[in-house]
């Protein structure tokens, strides 16, 4: 279904009821749509139909042979359905004595007890014998990786898991091996799974309907478990993740298909990264310098240690850096401690130089550090994907879940430029294989292409066109494609792929082309050049403030773009202010003022920008900054550590440390207090694409671990500010006050799914922004009509002095 | 009047022949009925001495005052075993669903009836102790002295 399809209505009778739906649907579908319940057991929302169950048999009236599998066969106009007639209940009851046949009936000791599909029905079913039997078959549990067991006895070869794992997840690592009676899944001369193409998403656990494939790490039983829906804190496509805990534990991630940014599918790090949160290594404690050694010490004074060692260095000695896996509310005030209450404008996030480089490429092109779009928009519109960058299907990978989707079901052409192996890249309409950090060359050369062949249609109003045309000059496809090692012509190919939404260079109009790219991760080359020309291409091709297209850039911490809406930059204040416009200043300033002064009345706020990461190792070095604050997140996926930055932080005098882990930045601390993880709190997170999302506690904390907002709050009040927050909420009520893309967030609102920013606009504003209907799981995904623009204080979308901030750079 | 004593002498003497019925706890101890239900205890085969347990958790779950706690962890062999096992007998009812419930007859009542304690620790039994009380015991289906088997 393409997003030109018209879609008609028709009408069919189910179950006696008259219901006009969509053509197309299948009847599962159909009745599933009007609330309908039809059982099964093969059928996956968002895979291809397989009908091998035979659960789903429904009985058409008034047909010759009416038993028909509903997830396999559309709806008819003025088709008459039983669901749930005596020759469709006897079919499913005949099925399902064949099923019980050999299956092992282990159910007490079974991790699927109480949620299985296969229970389930013979519960419904009433199948309480089983006219046929014979000595059952057995074979012994097959291991197929340190995370994934396979029991055969228990498996009814629906094909679920083998699908998901090549239609969805793209890797193909899985399949029914043999036939008939010895059907089997498993990998291909049954090798571990972790020495094939398999990322470890267990999304083939996430589908069995039986217990047939199951967690190597879990055993409980379904109904003893609590559930909580939260975001998972790991990358930022912000997947929401189904966490089942009992006694303080979490104990697996569960999947709310076709719920939140990521209908339930996760990866790797979202199905199994809980163990990082309960980790035995967490720290638990506050610790204190003594000398040599570090001690452990109750909370309360290392909180009163810090307040005394920080009190002396109020001003520009003090700087402040924080993790971007931390929740907006966490960063929000982190960055409100430097500046109010150690009055030091420097404040800045501990990412690597290429995340701060495609942050920079996008403020330069767009104006601000966003993608444009959202990724969602690959379910409706977007005619071409260009994936750039490290491997998406281990930095992003659930965005790579939509690619694989998006070419077998849209047919997206989809156009990958990546050093790196990965399966999908294999199934790309083009996948240039380029050499380590050639991207920006490549680029570069695409938009010659472009350029030479007559396909740009830049948007209209940017600066800096003239200008980038002709330094597109002095690009030579022949040699780029040569230093990049790939085909000329493959290279061609790709470029006229992207510039005309997959169609080619005769139709009309283009269908949008998106670009997804997970520079941030890039270790070699000139990262910051290919951010921009990749913002180029979309402007020279007309894909920016169009549905479907734009630029969408994966930064890899879990709110990487939340940390900078949050003003954790030495530019901004939150929302993208300019600590130099005294008006803005102000504004803050009496909000500060009025939600946790010191009692003077007034706030003074830092008026010029501070110092950013690199500029601060460089002031650390040469004794200008004498404290540092670091509010890290120390975990297994967290970004590592410049060496550099390490060592500076001898010099410091005074070296305060937030952290989850132990680490080298513990290690060289006065004070280090423990910290919580996402799982141990309240909070909102802010997605690549710029989805606020909510973040819910699951477990405790271990020990006296907390929030950081908890830790700045109480140093802030022990050094004279009123501070008095009790919640997440209360914070976000701030932000949604101080940032002005966040104004109409609310925490109510959140419940009910992601929200994309800017969400609150004026009427003027409203009409240059288009709310996607038809995107499925709802009408979230927000995408701007005339590019990013927010003015310093409030969102404008006035075209005429925005479109100035939308510009070519050439780099 | 001396007819009358000599009549109770004559009982006291009728029973200073026969066999006293008096049991000298707690030197020496009562068996109980087969049927008796005692604190629940955990059974092993008593070929192989191995744990019966397959750590469903249903005698956890149907326990009517909570008194059972089961941990479950995952085994080498892709299956799931007993991690720890908490009786909590102080809250025991002794009303058998856990021994009736078990598709495996890894839990029985056992015949110990002795449960006083100086304080109330002393009423948490785990894994390892129930183990011991129950290991030679038969089922408690099949403790019933060759009653029968209609159940």
């Amino acid at each position: 279904m393409t997003a030109t399809t018209e879609s008609r209505l028709v009408t069919v009778t189910i179950d006696g009821q008259q219901y006009t739906v969509p053509e197309g649907l299948t009847i599962l579908e159909a009745c599933r749509m009007v609330g309908i319940e039809v059982p099964n057991l093969c059928y996956q929302p968002l895979l291809r139909p397989w009908g091998s169950c035979r659960i789903c048999t429904v009985e058409i009236l008034g047909r010759r042979g009416g038993l028909v599998e509903s997830c396999a066969a559309q709806v008819r106009d003025g088709m008459e359905i039983a669901t749930k007639s005596p020759a469709c209940e006897e079919a499913r009851r005949f099925v399902l004595q064949l099923y019980l046949i050999d299956h092992a009936l282990d159910c007490p000791t079974c991790d699927k007890s109480g949620e299985c599909y296969l229970q389930d029905n013979t519960y419904y079913h009433n199948v309480h014998t089983n006219p046929f039997r014979r000595p059952k078959l057995a074979r012994p549990y097959k291991h197929l990786s340190e995370y994934i067991d396979y029991k055969w006895e228990r498996c009814i070869l629906c094909a679920r898991c083998t699908r998901v794992c090549d239609e969805m997840i793209g890797v193909t690592a899985i399949e029914v091996l043999r036939r008939g009676l010895e059907g089997e899944i498993g990998s291909a001369w049954n090798i571990d799974l972790t020495r094939t193409t398999c990322t470890s998403c267990g999304m083939c656990i996430a589908v069995c309907p039986v217990g047939a494939l199951t967690d190597r790490r879990f055993a409980h039983h379904p109904w003893e478990l609590d559930a909580t829906e939260t975001i998972c804190g790991f990358c930022d496509v912000g997947c929401t993740l189904n966490v089942e805990h009992n006694r303080g534990l979490v104990r697996r991630i569960t999947h709310l298909w076709e719920r939140g940014v990521n209908y339930g599918y996760t990866c790797v790090r979202g199905k199994w990264g809980y163990e990082q949160v309960q980790h035995p290594a967490r720290l638990d404690s506050a610790w204190v310098r003594e000398g040599d050694e570090l001690v452990p010490i109750e909370l309360a004074e290392a909180l009163d240690r810090a307040a005394e060692l920080l009190r002396p260095y109020r001003g520009t000695a003090f700087a402040l850096l924080a993790s971007p896996d931390r929740t907006n509310e966490d960063l929000y005030l982190l960055q409100r401690f430097a500046r109010q209450v150690m009055r030091s404008p420097h404040v800045d996030t501990l990412v690597s130089p290429a995340q701060r480089a495609v942050d920079a490429a996008l403020t330069a092109s767009f104006g601000l550090p966003v993608s444009t779009n959202s990724i969602q928009e690959v379910f409706t519109d977007t005619g071409c994907l260009l994936v750039v960058g490290p491997n998406i299907g281990q930095h992003a990978p659930v965005a790579s879940y939509w690619h694989s989707w998006a070419q077998l079901y849209r047919e997206t052409a989809l156009v990958v430029v990546s050093a790196d192996e990965f399966p999908l890249f294999h199934r790309a309409d083009v996948w240039l294989r380029i050499r380590p950090g050639t991207e920006a060359v490549v680029l570069a050369a695409m938009a010659r292409v472009i350029r030479d062949r007559g396909l740009a249609r830049p948007v209209e109003g940017t600066t800096g066109l003239s200008e980038f045309m002709a330094s597109l000059d002095s690009i030579d496809p022949v040699a780029a494609a040569e230093a990049a090692g790939v085909s000329l012509a493959a290279l061609e190919r790709a470029a006229v792929l992207y510039a005309t939404g997959g169609r080619g260079a005769d139709a009309s109009p283009y269908p949008p082309s998106q670009i997804q790219h997970t520079l941030a991760h890039a270790q070699h080359g000139d990262i910051a050049a290919a951010a921009l020309l990749a913002n180029d291409l979309a402007l020279l091709t007309g894909n920016i403030g169009r549905a479907g297209a734009g630029v969408i850039a994966f930064r890899g911490p879990a709110n990487a773009q939340g940390a900078l809406d949050m003003g954790c930059h030495p530019d901004w204040l939150p929302g993208y202010r300019s600590p130099e416009d005294a008006a803005m200043r102000q504004e803050l300033a009496v909000l500060w003022a009025e939600t946790g002064g010191n009692g003077s009345g007034s706030t003074e706020l830092p008026s010029w920008p501070g110092w950013g990461y690199e500029e601060l190792v460089a002031a650390i070095d040469r004794g200008e900054v004498r404290a540092l604050y670091v509010a890290a997140n120390s975990h297994a996926y967290a970004t590592a550590l410049d060496e550099r930055f390490v060592a500076a932080l001898d010099r410091l005098d005074v070296l305060i440390v937030e952290d989850s882990f132990p680490s080298p930045l513990t290690e060289r601390a006065h004070v280090v207090l423990p910290v919580t993880m996402f799982l141990e709190q309240d909070g909102t997170m802010t997605t690549a694409d710029r989805a606020v999302q909510r973040l819910r506690r699951a477990v405790d904390p271990p020990g006296e671990a907390r929030p950081s907002w908890q830790h700045v709050q109480e140093l802030a009040r022990r050094l004279g500010y009123r501070w008095n927050t009790r919640h997440a909420v209360q914070l976000f009520q701030e932000i949604a006050r101080a940032v002005p893309g966040y104004r109409g967030i609310t925490f109510p609102r959140l419940e009910r799914g992601p929200i994309a920013w800017p969400a609150a606009l004026g009427d003027r504003a409203r009409q240059t922004l288009r709310i996607g209907q038809n995107v499925p799981g709802g009408g979230w995904a927000v995408w701007l009509g005339n590019g990013i623009a927010l003015s310093d204080a409030w969102l404008r979308l006035d075209t005429a002095p925005l479109r100035g901030r939308v510009a070519f750079r050439t780099p | 009047m001396v007819l009358q004593d000599i009549r109770g002498f004559l009982v006291t003497l009728r029973h200073f022949f026969q066999r006293p019925v008096t049991i000298q706890y707690p030197e020496e101890k009562r068996e109980p009925a087969p049927r008796f239900r005692g604190l629940p205890a955990l059974r092993s085969d008593p070929e192989t001495g191995e744990a019966l347990c397959v750590a469903c958790g249903l005698c956890a779950r149907i326990c009517p005052t909570s008194c059972l706690e089961m941990h479950v962890v995952p085994s080498e062999e892709g299956d799931r075993e007993l991690g720890e096992f908490i009786l909590r007998a102080g809250r025991c009812m002794f009303c058998g669903l856990c021994a009736q419930v078990c598709p495996v007859d890894a839990i029985t009542m056992s015949g110990e009836y002795e449960q006083s304690v100086l304080d109330r620790e002393g009423l948490i039994y785990v894994k390892t102790e129930l183990a011991a009380i129950g290991s030679q015991r038969p089922s408690w289906w099949e403790a019933d002295g060759g009653m029968g088997s209609e159940h």
